[in-house]
């Protein structure tokens, strides 16, 4: 698993937690208030039932007693939801009116006037309040105790309404907090999805420097990159120039060598056809060591890749090719095929990767004496998905079959005895991964390296 | 035949030299462009040997100082730099032919001789080829001075195929060379005629028939 989570996740997850707590803190904090409101308003309420209950309290021959019968009482303390009951006590704690056991002194100290607390009567959760005063009558301080209690069922009501309503806030506020913060952080961060995308999009061996108007957060990135890439491509000019002057370097001193041998010797004695052999086989590795070197895949430039199509190119190859083949005593063949291919390619690496192929075959394609044997095929075919661009021989090979991936390896050489440089086929493999193409080499009455371009051929 | 030759490097223009003396051409040469371009404005070659890399006057302003003043003196150019390094110097070159060093003497010569025969056949009308001679004019042929009686249509291959020795010549470029647009003509016919061409002309000729692009003759 990546252990490096993503820019956006972290904001999102830094920018909603902190709001989210702080949006259930806040309706926390809303729904104690709330609840406190709620009880006061209620609380107010029995006090008043309490008030007008207390309006008819009177004395009479010295005794306090409650000028209402009990169902004006009941009526006037009416609820709308749930139960009430009520009592009024005389100072010796004996009831008046109202129901038993409703008051209880342990809820009462003396110095308490109005008290209210919650009590379970009758098997019914109550809100109660306990509310003691007196009257006096000829001079004597009478003392009574009223107490009002209602079942709970109208608060809890509000309660858990106000409740809900806070609970969908609460809601409302989290997803709105989510997507304002996934908003916000997309927005934020578009430049790096842009930067991100215009990467992606870019061909990997593609140095052109990044267009990029870069937000001042990214400038020092965008900088980085194209001073990069700049230098990447200073360094496969360098890398160019440098391989190019070393073959004009090497070239003029060889084609003086080769030009003095030819003076100094005659052409039929032995030691100009040694020399003349050796400097022709250093001519051969120079080059090909040279063209390696020329078709490194780091220090190609692939701006030279254009859209062409491999019919042709390899058609007029094989046109411009056959004198040299039928020179060398083989026949040559040209197999096309009936659909057109079009592929991203860079011609003259492409024919020399053909002139490797056909300088292979020519070389090696020969009897015991040196004499050529038969046909060099070039052809193009479909298999499924893929374009196997193919050059076939009929020369009878010493190859071992596990010998063959083999022979794709630089310095392999197949017959020490031949001259040979032992870079031909490692070049052709070079440059058919510059195509984005694999290599095979087989053998069926003959010598087969077949180029395999796969799906990404460009289609007409 | 005179034959301009302009290389810097001493040892490989005495070379050419005396080899192209020897088989028995008159040659000029020079070792920088300004003197060879002065003597190529004074005086009249059959072609010009150049290497590119010259001191002064580059190989390359000689070609286009030449081609501008619409002079078909046929080039060959010799250079230390391949294909690969000629593209990047950002060359490119208006020579008739290119000859990379190291180099047989041999190959020089073989390729003067076929450039001047090329501008030669363009001046005159006979091509030889083995013991064989055609006049492009007169679309007669002769072996050993002996003619021998082709159809017009055989002249007319024959002759293309030998405008393009050691070359691929298609089945479509010989119909198009011997038949006019209101002609009707199958392709698959030119066997017919390649093969009675080989009938009448024999070991004097090689035509070999290559599969999938048509024929070279050699």
């Amino acid at each position: 698993m990546k252990e490096t989570q993503s820019i956006q996740f972290n904001l999102i997850k830094f920018l909603t937690i902190p709001l989210i707590l702080s949006a259930l803190f806040i309706c926390t904090v809303v729904y104690f208030i709330i609840v406190k409101k709620v009880t006061s308003f209620y609380d107010n309420k029995l006090l008043t039932s309490v008030k007008n209950i207390e309006q008819n309290i009177g004395i009479l021959n010295g005794n306090i007693l409650v000028d209402l019968p009990s169902f004006s009482i009941e009526f006037s303390l009416d609820n709308e939801e749930g139960y009430i009951y009520y009592s009024v006590l005389n100072e010796k704690k004996e009831i008046l009116i109202g129901h038993k056991y409703l008051f209880e002194k342990k809820y009462l100290n003396s110095s308490d006037k109005i008290f209210f607390y919650n009590k379970t009567y009758d098997g019914k959760e109550l809100r109660v309040i306990t509310y003691k005063n007196s009257i006096t009558n000829a001079g004597k301080r009478k003392y009574y105790y009223i107490t009002v209690g209602e079942t709970t069922e109208q608060r809890n009501k509000n309660i858990n309404q106000s409740l809900i309503f806070l609970l969908i806030i609460i809601a409302v506020i989290i997803v709105f907090t989510i997507f304002i913060s996934i908003f916000a952080v997309k927005k934020g961060l578009s430049p790096l999805y842009k930067l991100e995308e215009i990467v992606e999009k870019r061909d990997e061996r593609d140095l052109e420097l990044l267009k990029f108007d870069a937000p001042e957060e990214l400038e020092v990135v965008v900088n980085s990159i194209n001073i990069l890439l700049t230098r990447s491509k200073n360094t496969i000019d360098y890398i160019e120039q440098f391989n190019s002057d070393i073959s004009h370097q090497l070239r003029t001193p060889l084609a003086e060598l080769k030009m003095k041998l030819e003076f100094l010797f005659k052409k039929d004695s032995p030691d100009y056809i040694s020399l003349n052999s050796l400097l022709n086989n250093m001519t051969h590795l120079t080059e090909q060591l040279l063209l390696y070197a020329k078709t490194n895949p780091n220090t190609i430039k692939f701006t030279r890749f254009n859209r062409v199509n491999l019919n042709e190119i390899c058609k007029e190859y094989a046109i411009k090719i056959a004198p040299r083949v039928y020179s060398k005593g083989f026949e040559l063949a040209f197999e096309d095929l009936d659909e057109q291919i079009f592929i991203s390619s860079d011609v003259i690496l492409l024919e020399s990767m053909l002139d490797n192929l056909i300088n292979n075959s020519l070389h090696y394609a020969v009897d015991t004496k040196g004499n050529p044997i038969g046909t060099i095929t070039l052809s193009i075919k479909r298999h499924n998905n893929t374009i196997w661009l193919n050059v076939k021989d009929e020369g009878i090979s010493k190859m071992r079959k596990e010998d063959l991936p083999k022979i794709f390896d630089r310095f392999y050489r197949v017959d020490t005895n031949k001259s040979g440089s032992g870079l031909g086929l490692s070049i052709v493999k070079q440059i058919a991964t510059l195509h984005n193409a694999k290599v095979l080499a087989s053998m069926d009455n003959g010598f087969i390296v077949s180029i395999i371009f796969e799906n990404k051929i460009i289609k007409d | 035949m005179k034959i301009l030759l302009i290389e810097d490097n001493e040892t490989l223009a005495n070379g050419i030299y005396k080899k192209l003396t020897e088989v028995g051409y008159i040659v000029d040469v020079f070792f920088n462009g300004e003197c060879g371009l002065y003597s190529l404005e004074t005086s009249v070659y059959d072609l010009l040997i150049l290497d590119l890399g010259l001191p002064i006057i580059d190989g390359i302003d000689i070609i286009k100082k030449l081609r501008s003043s619409q002079q078909n003196l046929p080039i060959l150019v010799i250079s230390a730099r391949d294909k690969l390094d000629q593209r990047i110097l950002g060359l490119s070159i208006g020579a008739d032919d290119y000859l990379c060093k190291p180099f047989d003497l041999e190959e020089v010569i073989a390729r003067v001789q076929a450039l001047l025969r090329r501008s030669k056949n363009q001046i005159s009308n006979i091509i030889n080829y083995n013991d064989l001679s055609f006049n492009t004019q007169t679309l007669i042929l002769t072996k050993n001075s002996e003619l021998i009686e082709l159809s017009k249509r055989e002249l007319k291959i024959f002759e293309f195929l030998l405008q393009n020795q050691n070359a691929i010549v298609s089945k479509d470029n010989i119909v198009d060379h011997i038949t006019t647009i209101d002609d009707e003509f199958n392709p698959t016919a030119v066997e017919t005629y390649i093969s009675r061409l080989r009938k009448k002309l024999g070991d004097s000729i090689n035509i070999k028939t290559v599969r999938g692009l048509g024929y070279i003759m050699n």
